[in-house]
């Protein structure tokens, strides 16, 4: 009776040995870093996906996607330990596979997650222009306001209130040229009369 | 003796159960019949909404149901109810329009209606204006937390004063968050960036919140208010993360109807 009791506890206790150690390989294996500031940084627009995926590993998932009449994709990186949200994003021109834009949201724990802190550490002598978020499609007004700098291609996603970075983004310049374009012509059809 | 008095706590038993079931049938029977406390005719709808076996009683407890609530005045709300054009308009050729006595009351009895947690974040006002820009728009919320009601708030069939007045104290709402809290709907609700741009897949309880996580927001807490269970069965999460983010009296008040 005592031995069989004991069987029984050695059987319960041998399950489940066995599934913590399954669990914990499978945070190990779960355990890959979230790409940081600096790894997103170094890559320049017109990299190669080949390169990308050395230097940043591979993506959780793939996108193809059309704008403009062009077919990209998108590469979209994880928060590994963040309820899996969005990290950052890669995109491809599906023609050459070369990187044309690339975006990165910072979380708590990042410089670049402040703007004041993202700026003096990596933008000090860049000139930003802030724009707030005019109403153009939508009805009624952001929390959100913009920063840009067309020289370096950079968009900055922000909260006006508390100067929090929502996302980073680089891309080139021409299309950069367009977003700024289509804010001012916003802001300019608000003025006017009706 | 000793059995008279186990009789009569049986009787006792039974008679408290038995008027207890029935008022929650009863109440179910008026929530049922869609009949609101608010309506004038309640009394007399009530009175002759249908009955059957297990709610024939019912009509005794229209009285109750009908009941008068004294519509108190909000000082709160009265003070948001604002003449003049809000500061930093950003739409100039939006005009402004004086209030009617009918619209500030039906504008006051919705604000009554509303559970406090819209009232506990910093917000300019109501401002009366004519007409939006935008074609069919009732409501606007400006960057200085100001709400703009246009005459489709009031007059164009398509809306309802009280969902515009919740969808846009969202918006309110919204303006007030941080950036963690900002990013933690985001997240929950799957939201992506991409140059600045905002996506996220479906499901979506409006075509409105597709536009941006700011309106997905603005719609899910209009339907968290009005259309519960729809919210709940369609988009869990949103309801999830509107229940943790929200105090546990979020919902609305009763109506006043006096």
């Amino acid at each position: 009776m005592i031995k069989n009791n004991i069987f029984s506890a050695l059987v319960v206790f041998v399950t489940f040995a066995s599934g913590c150690a399954t669990q914990v390989k499978s945070n190990n294996s779960s355990a890959v870093k979230s790409v940081s500031f600096d790894q997103i940084e170094q890559i320049g627009l017109g990299q190669s996906q080949e390169q990308v995926i050395k230097f940043l590993g591979v993506p959780q998932s793939k996108q193809d996607f059309e704008s403009k009449g062009k077919p990209f994709i998108r590469f979209e990186y994880v928060n590994v330990d963040q309820n899996l949200s969005q990290r950052a994003a890669m995109v491809f021109d599906s023609s050459d596979k070369k990187v044309s834009a690339k975006t990165f949201i910072p979380t708590e724990g990042d410089f670049a997650n402040s703007l004041n802190d993202l700026i003096s550490e990596k933008y000090k002598n860049s000139k930003f222009i802030y724009y707030m978020k005019p109403r153009c499609k939508d009805h009624s007004a952001s929390a959100e306001s913009i920063a840009i700098n067309l020289d370096q291609g950079i968009l900055i996603n922000y909260i006006k209130a508390d100067f929090g970075v929502l996302a980073i983004s680089w891309m080139e310049q021409y299309e950069l040229s367009d977003i700024v374009r289509k804010l001012e012509l916003c802001q300019k059809s608000q003025a006017q009369p009706k | 003796m000793r059995l008279n008095i186990v009789n009569n706590l049986i009787k006792f038993i039974i008679l408290f159960f038995h008027s207890y079931s029935f008022a929650g049938v009863c109440t179910d029977w008026f929530k049922e019949s869609k009949i609101k406390s608010a309506d004038k005719a309640c009394l007399s709808m009530c009175n002759i909404y249908p009955v059957d076996m297990g709610t024939f009683t019912c009509h005794n407890e229209c009285e109750f149901f009908c009941k008068k609530i004294k519509c108190k005045e909000n000082l709160y709300w009265k003070s948001k109810m604002k003449k003049g054009r809000p500061h930093n308009w950003d739409i100039s050729s939006e005009k402004t329009k004086d209030w009617l006595d009918s619209e500030k009351e039906d504008l006051n009895k919705t604000l009554q209606m509303l559970p406090d947690d819209f009232a506990k974040v910093s917000f300019d006002g109501f401002y009366r204006m004519e007409k939006s820009a935008f074609i069919v728009n009732p409501g606007t919320t400006s960057q200085n937390k100001s709400i703009a009601l246009y005459n489709n708030a009031f007059q164009h069939p398509l809306f309802k004063l009280d969902r515009v007045v919740v969808h846009e104290l969202a918006h309110v709402v919204h303006l007030n968050f941080s950036k963690n809290k900002i990013e933690s709907y985001r997240n929950q609700m799957g939201w992506k960036n991409d140059r600045g741009h905002y996506f996220r897949s479906g499901p979506f309880l409006s075509s409105d919140a597709k536009e941006s996580p700011e309106e997905d927001f603005a719609v899910n807490i209009e339907f968290f208010l009005f259309e519960n269970e729809k919210i709940k069965k369609q988009l869990p999460k949103a309801y999830s993360w509107i229940s943790k983010n929200f105090s546990k009296e979020f919902s609305f008040k009763e109506v006043c109807n006096d």
